[in-house]
């Protein structure tokens, strides 16, 4: 292919969503519903077939499409370019942000019908993906930040997309402010990588370490610690990870595609990216395990006890980022990257399969007014059980290879850690398939004038639930490990960008692994269907053990919110308003009104000037300052 | 293209609206504003292929004193200018809508106090400057004091007055020592920035000029005039004393401390810094709950200059070049935010928040492009407010993490105090009160207001690159050391 089309190609496939957006903006008024979803759709969809080219292009090279813009500041030594980069690792992630993007754009065009708000939805959608794919195309840290905050900025939008029901709204300034939080840490990450390598473009900062400049050890250490904790506010991890169930807010597709697919595995992304750095501390590498697992078991723990279907979901993120955040903490960049790409396929599929469920039941997302759906929402019914297996890891279900790879780094790490790793996995099983179970099996417990009007879902919302199945089943062909004769064909494609310590177990020690965890799935498996079909134990009916400390801890998610409310939200604001009744008019004001006695003085006399007759005293100001003027000019 | 008729247009603009029927006094203002915006157009494009293109003035005036009528304009002081009269145009549209009484001498004030602040930005002689600088406070007293509302008024606007004019005084000492520092008495920009001054008497320079500046710009603690002052004023002046008025103070330190006194600044410029950076924290937490939307705007407008004040005194390229492009962008968020107080004000009569709710439903216009304004202020990235806070910061930074942190603070309190004002005016449940979207003239206005704040956050480069030459100026007698 020509090198100019090759220029061009990625600025077209970054640049047609935003057209889309201001499109909506110019002529949105004007379009009906399906055209505007079609539109939108149609946007995105272009975008993911020029994302398959330049994947084939970068395949078939191997080398990175570099695009320089224009120069976003040029100052002295502050340069930042407005500067793309499509390598191995970016165009993956464009592949999967367009590609899930065009599936959620088009599922979203049943779901949303009917909505005032129909034709904004869709113009933020299309902003959202701009901004993901400005995030991941980026060259530089600087631009990637303009990505990073833009898709918070849409989270906003979407979160608060009801902006008439005030919980909602709280829920998108929550969402926002704590991304900021996380932001502010990653900004101070930013200007600790300027001072130590005097630029902010990734090539840049690379070739610096590959060089062997003089690095000193405890700033990439502090740099890397500070971009992790960024991590932490976008990626919903411990201790920011609280405004994500919140999000659930917004519309399901919403859900899907910025709480579960892409949005939320940018802090992946960003340390994917900047791996070299982290190779190099240590430290922060074993801090990001620690947290990355603490947040995987935390979350699944309170995901036992939510009865909102789309709450246990948000949950359920919330542990499998921790579970790629402990991967990457372990070095597993590979494994993380790959589980982020599968999870992304069967949470996708499972949030969507949610939306169909709460689209059938007319906006119900209560899971102990379900049950035995599988008699009305076959189609549905079969996918979400397809994302559940391929959630809980059952084999060969993409999340098999994906956390099987996760699994097998921890264990050559310490098997304590494995063993760890494998309870978050477990409590994955169980909590899904409670989920499941309550939903789709045992007795219906809907009204019945509910359940007179459950119906399938249509076409348009079930095609993309069928293409994400199909992904959810074969997902983990794209990494299949030696172990069943594979190549491991993604870690080597983006071997260029994330080099891997090439450790193995052998091969016997690994079968013995995946038979124990494989048998470990079944049995608690087991426990779950024995709970919740055979013994048809219906949520509403463990208020007993609700009443036991540890069931109501669960149900109330630790108290983390009321928590944070209690030590930094009414503080603040309790401060705001000391800081304004005592220090600001009592102290400064007193402070000032020395001149204050001054003034009163002083206004007795100027009051006098004050005739009304402004217009004299204007005229006689300006000729006054004319006259000076002249008179200076002529003595001199 | 001379400079001086930057002065003049204003200035007789005001003369004939004086001598005019109070009918056409609106037109004129605007026509003259418009008419001064497209002359500092062409003058910079002119700059641009040319940078000697803009010819200066100097004329000998006080023989005696030594003093020149000097003006003149190099990158920086052209971007000043564009500032204060695309604002002052913003200004007069502002007034539009609202019955003005005695709209003669309401403009001509307003044009008076355009030339001044005007001439602070292109003196070259230091008496000359002085002299601008404490006539652009005379109109703005009087604006306040007149067409100004609010119980305290008087007291605040007395304060307000006296307050600047006595922090001035001060400076005028130091000028006047600067003045005849030297062989001759001169008060020239460029004799006074080739003086060779003592380390103890660069700081009692130091601190004369800076107090003054502290107080114009304000910083925490010299604060205490400004948010009565912006409250009470109406909107088109609240709009020139935040978006212009305090960038006179933030020029000033650019031009006049910085290359004059570079060794005070590099000793004890920390300690000012320490204050500015302070007050971001200090007025984004008291902006929390502040149920005043106008009040609240002082008290931002406050947050946002104090980290361009601190920008100024880490004395580097990027917190120079930072500063400018986070003034160009202040004076614009700054402006278009309290234009929207006043439409709000429009409808129900009040600042109070809590009064409104639920306006999104009907007016979807008005909604998006105070949320644009809103994200300017916050400083997300692609709009204005981000690159040149980003620059402050990084510079920030390496000049002193704790300073860097408290200014920072405003990274995470901006989202909070915008978010939950713009929730509480714009969302919630329908409120029973149908009203109509912007119409007309508002309309336009906050639509050419989000188009700047959009396009100067995507191509922000030129501000740097007008302004690259002054800058090394600046930067010179510290580098030189």
């Amino acid at each position: 292919m020509s090198s100019d089309i090759l220029h061009n190609l990625p600025v077209v496939a970054l640049l047609l969503p935003l057209i889309g957006f201001l499109g909506y903006l110019w002529y949105g008024r004007w379009l009906s519903e399906k055209q505007a979803g079609t539109l939108a759709s149609s946007w995105v969809v272009v975008s993911f077939i020029l994302s398959v080219v330049l994947f084939f292009e970068v395949l078939s090279t191997g080398t990175a499409v570099q695009i320089h813009l224009f120069d976003w500041i040029n100052t002295g030594k502050f340069q930042v370019p407005f500067a793309l980069q499509v390598d191995q690792l970016s165009v993956i992630m464009m592949l999967l942000i367009t590609g899930v993007g065009s599936l959620i754009h088009i599922y979203s065009i049943g779901y949303m019908h009917g909505d005032a708000g129909f034709n904004r939805f869709f113009s933020y959608l299309n902003l959202f993906i701009f901004f993901m794919l400005v995030l991941v195309m980026a060259n530089n840290y600087v631009l990637m930040f303009a990505g990073w905050e833009g898709v918070g900025l849409c989270s906003y939008l979407l979160i608060g997309f009801w902006y008439k029901n005030h919980d909602y709204n709280a829920a998108a300034n929550k969402a926002f402010i704590m991304n900021r939080i996380g932001d502010l840490c990653l900004l101070f990450g930013l200007f600790m990588i300027f001072s130590q390598f005097g630029s902010f473009v990734y090539a840049d900062i690379n070739l610096q370490i590959s060089n062997n400049v003089a690095i000193n050890t405890t700033v990439i250490t502090g740099i890397t610690l500070l971009l992790f904790a960024g991590a932490t506010g976008k990626s919903a991890q411990l201790p920011l990870y609280t405004w994500l169930p919140d999000a659930m807010a917004g519309p399901t597709p919403v859900s899907a595609l910025i709480h579960a697919a892409t949005m939320v595995t940018a802090g992946i992304y960003l340390i994917i990216r900047s791996n070299i750095l982290f190779a190099l501390a240590p430290f922060t590498n074993d801090i990001i395990m620690i947290v990355g697992l603490t947040t995987a078991i935390f979350a699944g723990l309170i995901a036992f006890k939510q009865n909102d279907i789309k709450k246990v979901l948000a949950y359920s993120t919330v542990s499998q980022l921790g579970l790629m955040f402990f991967a990457l903490g372990l070095g597993a960049y590979g494994a993380a990257f790959f589980h982020l790409l599968t999870h992304a396929f069967f949470k996708a599929l499972l949030f969507l399969g949610a939306g169909s469920v709460i689209h059938g039941l007319n906006g119900e997302q209560d899971i102990r007014n379900m049950g035995g759906l599988k008699r009305y929402m076959k189609s549905t019914h079969i996918v979400f059980l397809i994302g559940v297996l391929a959630i809980i890891a059952l084999p060969p279900f993409a999340g098999f290879f994906s956390k099987d790879n996760i699994l097998t780094a921890a264990f050559i790490k310490s098997p304590l850690l494995w063993v760890m790793a494998l309870i978050s996995g477990l409590l994955t099983v169980f909590y899904m398939l409670r989920l499941y179970f309550v939903v789709f099996q045992g007795k219906e417990r809907m009204d019945s004038k509910v359940a007179s009007h459950i119906h399938e879902s249509p076409m348009v919302m079930l095609l993309p639930l069928f293409v994400l199945a199909i992904l959810s089943v074969f997902g983990g062909l794209m990494n299949i490990p030696e172990l069943f004769h594979g190549t491991k064909w993604l870690e080597n494609f983006i071997t260029p960008i994330v080099s891997m310590s090439d450790v193995h177990l052998d091969h016997s020690t690994e079968w013995m692994l995946l038979g124990f965890s494989l048998v470990a799935i079944l049995v608690v498996g087991y426990i779950a269907y024995h709970k919740y079909v055979r013994s048809s134990i219906v949520p509403e009916s463990e208020i007993q053990t609700d009443q036991m400390p540890l069931g109501r801890l669960l149900k109330d998610k630790f108290y983390v919110d009321e928590l944070y409310n209690a030590i930094i939200v009414k503080p603040i604001f309790s401060i705001s308003k000391m800081v304004m009744s005592f220090f600001e008019e009592k102290v400064i004001h007193q402070i000032t009104n020395g001149s204050g006695q001054l003034t009163l003085f002083l206004s007795g006399a100027i009051r006098k000037t004050q005739n009304g007759f402004i217009s004299y005293y204007l005229f006689a100001m300006a000729l006054g300052v004319l006259g000076i003027l002249t008179i200076f000019i002529i003595l001199s | 293209m001379n400079i001086l008729f930057v002065l003049l247009i204003p200035f007789l603009s005001a003369l004939i609206i004086l001598l005019a029927s109070y009918k056409l006094s609106q037109s004129l203002a605007i026509l003259s504003s418009a008419v001064s915006v497209v002359v500092i157009g062409i003058m910079l494009a002119l700059f641009g292929q040319d940078t000697t293109a803009i010819s200066s003035i100097d004329l000998p005036w006080i023989a005696s004193m030594g003093v020149h009528f000097h003006i003149g304009a190099d990158g920086m002081s052209l971007l000043m200018i564009l500032i204060c009269n695309v604002v002052a145009l913003i200004s007069m549209y502002v007034s539009l809508g609202d019955q003005i009484h005695n709209p003669k001498q309401y403009f001509a004030l307003i044009l008076f106090m355009q030339t001044f602040m005007n001439g602070v930005f292109v003196a070259q002689d230091l008496f000359l400057y002085y002299i601008f600088w404490e006539l652009a406070l005379i109109p703005a007293y009087f604006l306040l004091l007149i067409w100004g509302k609010g119980e305290k008024l008087r007291p605040a606007t007395i304060k307000f007055f006296l307050f600047t004019l006595l922090g001035s005084l001060l400076m005028l000492i130091a000028i006047v020592w600067l003045g005849n520092a030297g062989t001759t008495s001169d008060y020239s920009l460029s004799a006074i920035t080739g003086l060779e001054i003592d380390a103890e008497t660069q700081l009692m320079i130091f601190g004369a000029f800076m107090i003054a500046y502290g107080i114009k710009t304000p910083i925490f603690p010299f604060h205490s005039w400004q948010a009565d002052t912006y409250t009470f004023a109406p909107a088109p002046v609240t709009i020139l004393l935040s978006a212009v008025m305090s960038k006179m103070a933030l020029y000033s330190i650019i031009r006049f401390v910085l290359p004059v006194v570079p060794d005070a600044v590099a000793e004890y410029g920390i300690y000012f810094m320490y204050a500015a950076a302070f007050g971001v924290l200090y007025a984004s937490i008291i902006a929390l709950t502040q149920n005043d939307f106008k009040r609240m705007l002082a008290y931002v407008s406050m947050a946002h200059v104090g980290l361009i004040f601190a920008g100024i005194l880490t004395y580097s390229q990027a917190g120079l070049s930072g500063s400018m492009v986070q003034m160009v962008a202040h004076a614009i968020n700054s402006a278009g935010l309290f234009f929207i107080a006043n439409l709000l004000f429009k409808i129900k009569n009040t600042h109070d928040i809590q009064a409104f709710g639920g306006l999104r439903q009907y007016m979807p216009v008005f909604a998006g492009l105070y949320m644009v304004t809103m994200f300017g202020s916050i400083g997300v990235p692609m709009t204005n407010g981000f690159i040149g806070e980003f620059m402050i910061l990084t510079s920030l930074y390496q000049y002193d993490v704790i300073v860097a942190l408290l200014a920072g603070s405003g990274v995470i309190l901006g989202a909070v105090y915008m978010l939950r004002s713009y929730k509480t005016i714009m969302l919630g449940p329908d409120q029973n009160t149908v009203q109509t979207d912007i119409i007309g003239t508002d309309k336009y206005l906050l639509y050419s207001i989000a188009f700047v704040i959009l396009f100067t956050g995507i191509f922000p480069a030129w501000i740097g690159q007008l302004c690259e030459t002054s800058i090394q100026n600046i930067l010179q007698p510290y580098l030189q050391k």
